[in-house]
């Protein structure tokens, strides 16, 4: 797979997602042409339903879309088999999810670590260096051996955003970060993901809240799975 | 991944649903102690000279392809047979138990998936929760079996020469046996969760994955097995109620008195004086004489003297062995056909023991062989007794009714010149078939067991895909489908699933029925067949009738609420 010189991070081309089956289909995306640089941040709005977590989905690898070319990185993921997507979700992407997504049996640690014992490549060592680290960042290093029923529902999207930068991606993916949470929590997390931004992660986050979307440099708008505005925000 | 990494998330993701977890543990360690258990005993069956005998023979020729059935060889077969079959229902339970929150492991597995894992990672890591499941399952599992054998070895209803015990080929059996419920254990989740759609399952509102194609699968599977396991049984047991084969025909007022090396001249005279006696209607000899290899197996050699069809033993054709003959041979309706087919076999000539015996009759295989502690439906030769060695002699006195003027007659006979032992010939019977008798009780104790998993089975796979339809079934309610329509809609799907299984069980029946085609007259086979279906169809529609139950108990809203 040839990889293009100063590609973009994300270089999606026409791009549209069809659900249903043979009798009944369903347009969740259509047309979209999106380009996202690495270290940018941008924020996707709209809606419910005009298609802003199925366009994270497919960013992600999580799915796979109906038409157009979408290159990550300057990869064409068309031709990615399901275990080279899960290659690059687990070396180039880290994930946020809205209801945290933590696994219940293991501790916060363990959750942080999961993702990076999958790699295969790193020794115990290491990984114990990263979880440490990332637990710090995000505060919670003094709750490393809590199981998530143990955690308040910020202090989970902590650890979940502790998985996720624990992995060093070169993309992070949040859906709905602070939708269960707080305004204090929130505002916590939307600091961590600032800072993420800040040390170089590209930053994908959808979400309702328009004053969240508006402190991303670049807001992106859907409506009925089509991409109706592009902006830079100032300020 | 590192292996102390999917060990540690083995042995943590099982705490979170402890309960399922237990349930899992015990069904396993149940199932397993019970494979063993039951190989152990069937094995120690199969364990003693007549066994050998019959392994030397080849068990399918003497139980099916002969009229004969040897029992210790079908009992050997089927009941590991019923094991194993009930080990794999188990496993099917298992896997129903580890997805007894779906939605929430489909959840699990699809964050996984997000996070970077392959579905070989995941494959991997549910064959260690299996491993671990399975591995702590079987310790209880193996003493178990042990505690078992124990017992049976502590009751006085059954003897065995040697003490029964988990010995080494058990433990052939075990080291086969955990592998294979791990992976099949392992499989049905693995099948379930690895094909899960990550962007489906990751949404806030996701319904438990589903598979319909599977669940047909599993419940027709489940329905043939126990329509094979029920039927077998069913004949097993119906044979042993109507006193054919495994009851054997324990003759009224019968002594059998066994004389260990006596003199055969001395026998010789105690049968002349006995068959004197007024108080002794007739009098058999039988004595052992050996095992030769005819054709290439084996076949027992029993001299004997006197009217054979006393001992329940017919003469087909030909004729009886009488006083002053030599070198003629009776041989059993087994041996007969080992040696010439359905060919002609009176007139031709045996060699036994370097000497050729011409066969001058065909007796039918008897009954009554379990009083003297051999299977008499094994190839059998019937030399005259005067060619008989001294070796262990048995002599069979009918009494009409008067047992201890026959007592007394035998022993004055003997005089106390050589030791002897006496006893009824229908105790000797019972005792000599008590090992066989409990080998087919344990045999419809596990389809018993079987069919109770099977309904365990059947509800678990019901209750899993009436679950994942429980909003549509809200739907259905809130639109005005009265609930016995829901109900019967759903036990209807059940059987819809269940009639390829059926089918499939009453052709597998229809081979098996064949093959042990002597044990029962046809219309037997029948009412066994009518009566599985019977009772399969009955367990089909409990194991659907309560998930579809449970799914019209809630109000509709309450299921409305999540759409």
């Amino acid at each position: 797979m040839m990889k293009a010189m100063n590609t973009s991070l994300i270089d999606m081309r026409d791009i549209g997602k069809t659900y249903g089956g043979r009798d009944v289909e369903t347009r969740a995306l259509n047309g979209i042409d999106l380009r996202i640089e690495k270290g940018e941040f941008v924020s996707f709005t709209g809606p419910s339903g005009c298609g802003k977590s199925t366009l994270l989905s497919l960013i992600g690898l999580l799915a796979s879309f109906t038409s157009g070319r979408y290159r990550f990185d300057g990869l064409d993921t068309a031709v990615l088999d399901r275990d080279a997507r899960a290659r690059i979700r687990n070396r180039r992407i880290g994930f946020i999810f809205q209801s945290f997504n933590l696994l219940s049996g293991l501790t916060a640690a363990e959750n942080v670590a999961l993702p990076l014992h999958r790699r295969g490549n790193l020794g115990p060592a290491e990984i114990e260096a990263r979880v440490e680290t990332a637990l710090e960042k995000v505060g919670m290093s003094h709750r490393r051996r809590y199981l998530p029923s143990q955690l308040s529902g910020g202090q989970q999207q902590r650890v979940a955003v502790a998985r996720a930068l624990a992995g060093r991606p070169a993309l992070v993916l949040a859906d709905e970060p602070t939708g269960n949470l707080d305004s204090k929590n929130a505002k916590k997390v939307t600091a961590l993901l600032a800072s993420l931004n800040a040390e170089g992660a590209a930053v994908c986050l959808v979400t309702h809240d328009a004053g969240l979307a508006a402190q991303a440099p670049r807001t992106v708008e859907l409506l009925d799975g089509r991409m109706v505005a592009d902006q830079v925000n100032r300020g | 991944m590192r292996l102390s990494a999917d060990l540690t998330l083995a042995l943590r993701l099982p705490l979170g649903k402890p309960f399922a977890t237990a349930a899992t543990a015990g069904l396993l360690a149940g199932c397993m102690g019970l494979a063993l258990f039951t190989f152990s005993f069937l094995y120690a069956l199969l364990d003693g000279e007549d066994a050998r005998l019959n392994r030397f023979l080849g068990p399918f020729q003497a139980a099916i392809a002969s009229e004969s059935n040897n029992w210790e060889v079908i009992i050997f077969i089927a009941g590991n047979g019923f094991a194993l079959l009930i080990l794999f229902l188990a496993c099917v339970n298992v896997g129903n138990l580890l997805l007894s929150d779906a939605g929430k492991r489909s959840r699990e597995m699809a964050v996984q998936q997000a996070l970077g894992a392959t579905r070989r990672q995941l494959i991997q890591q549910l064959l260690w929760e299996s491993a671990v499941v399975c591995g702590f399952s079987s310790i209880p599992g193996i003493l178990a079996a042990g505690w078992a054998l124990e017992l049976v070895n502590a009751s006085a209803l059954l003897y065995f020469e040697e003490p029964l015990r988990l010995g080494l080929p058990a433990l052939a059996v075990f080291c086969v046996l955990l592998p294979a419920t791990v992976v099949l254990a392992a499989w049905l989740p693995a099948s379930r969760l690895i094909q899960t759609d990550i962007e489906e399952a990751l949404r806030e509102d996701a319904a438990p994955p589903g598979n319909n194609r599977l669940y047909g699968l599993l419940v027709s599977l489940q329905v043939t097995m126990i329509v094979v396991m029920v039927f077998t049984a069913l004949v097993f047991a119906m044979a042993v109620y109507r006193g054919r084969g495994a009851q054997p025909h324990g003759l009224p007022n019968t002594l059998v008195a066994e004389f260990t090396a006596a003199d055969p001249q001395f026998i010789g005279s105690l049968y002349r004086r006995l068959s004197e006696s007024d108080a002794i209607d007739d009098v058999v000899l039988r004595s052992r004489i050996g095992l030769v290899t005819l054709k290439g197996k084996q076949a027992l050699v029993l001299g004997y003297a006197g009217p054979l069809h006393r001992l329940g033993i017919r003469l087909l054709e030909g004729r009886s062995l009488g006083p002053g003959d030599e070198a003629v041979v009776l041989v059993n309706q087994n041996l007969a056909w080992q040696l010439r087919g359905d060919k002609l076999i009176l007139g031709r000539f045996v060699n036994l023991y370097n000497r050729e015996y011409r066969v001058v009759g065909r007796v039918a295989d008897g009954d009554a062989g379990a009083a003297f502690g051999v299977s008499e439906q094994i190839p059998i030769a019937y030399l005259p007794f005067s060619q008989a060695a001294p070796s262990i002699t048995s002599v069979v006195i009918m009494h009409g009714g008067q047992e201890k003027q026959a007592r007394e007659v035998l022993a004055r006979f003997v005089d106390g010149k050589v030791p002897y032992r006496v006893e009824r010939h229908r105790d000797r019977a019972d005792f000599g078939m008590a090992l066989t008798r409990f080998g087919l009780q344990v045999l419809t104790a596990l389809g018993c067991f079987a069919l109770l998993l099977t309904m365990a089975g059947i509800y678990g796979l019901t209750a899993d895909a009436v679950k994942r339809r429980d909003r549509e079934i809200g739907l259905l309610r809130a639109l005005g489908t009265r609930d016995g329509q829901v109900v019967w809609d759903i036990v209807r799907e059940g059987f819809r699933v269940m009639l390829p299984g059926l089918l499939i069980g009453l052709l597998s029946v229809s081979v098996i029925a064949l093959s042990l085609q002597n044990l029962l007259p046809r219309s037997l086979f029948l009412f066994c067949a009518l009566a599985t279906t019977a009772i399969v169809v009955a367990v089909v529609s409990v194991a659907t009738w309560l998930p579809a139950r449970g799914a019209v108990m809630p109000e509709p809203h309450e299921a409305l609420r999540h759409l």
